[in-house]
């Protein structure tokens, strides 16, 4: 089964950086943009959750 | 750092929500990199919230090799 990795950032350039090393692995990504948002997402079924400082 | 929570604040709510805290965090760190790292590694035990770091700016290898270890545990 693929894994889906919750990537939590503002910054669209390193969300899309970041996106795009992780689909070249086949690895399924979801995005949040904010802390907030990051949380309400992680409701959904994520395996690995990278956040920003 | 995110303006309506950060990477801290996010890696506390989802290590105190018990349905939550099994998803392993990788934290992404930025010029505040070494404080961070201090940060966490003097809470320690408990009070460590990410299951691991890396500083900014990212190395595609070393991120997937991060991420792999921690999908291995």
């Amino acid at each position: 089964m693929t894994k889906k990795i919750l990537i939590i950032d503002d910054d669209p350039d390193l969300v899309e950086a970041v996106t795009m090393i992780l689909e070249s692995k086949h690895y399924k990504v979801a995005v949040a943009y904010g802390g907030i948002e990051g949380l309400q997402r992680q409701r959904q079924k994520i395996r690995i959750s990278l956040s920003s400082m | 750092m995110m303006p309506d929570k950060d990477g801290y604040a996010v890696c506390k709510e989802l290590k105190a929500n018990p349905t939550l805290n099994r998803i392993p965090i990788l934290l992404l760190t930025a010029v505040v990199s070494k404080i961070a790292t201090t940060r966490y590694t003097q809470q320690g035990g408990l009070e460590t919230e990410a299951d691991d770091y890396i500083d900014k700016p990212v190395e595609p290898e070393v991120l997937v090799k991060r991420i792999e270890a921690l999908l291995a545990k």
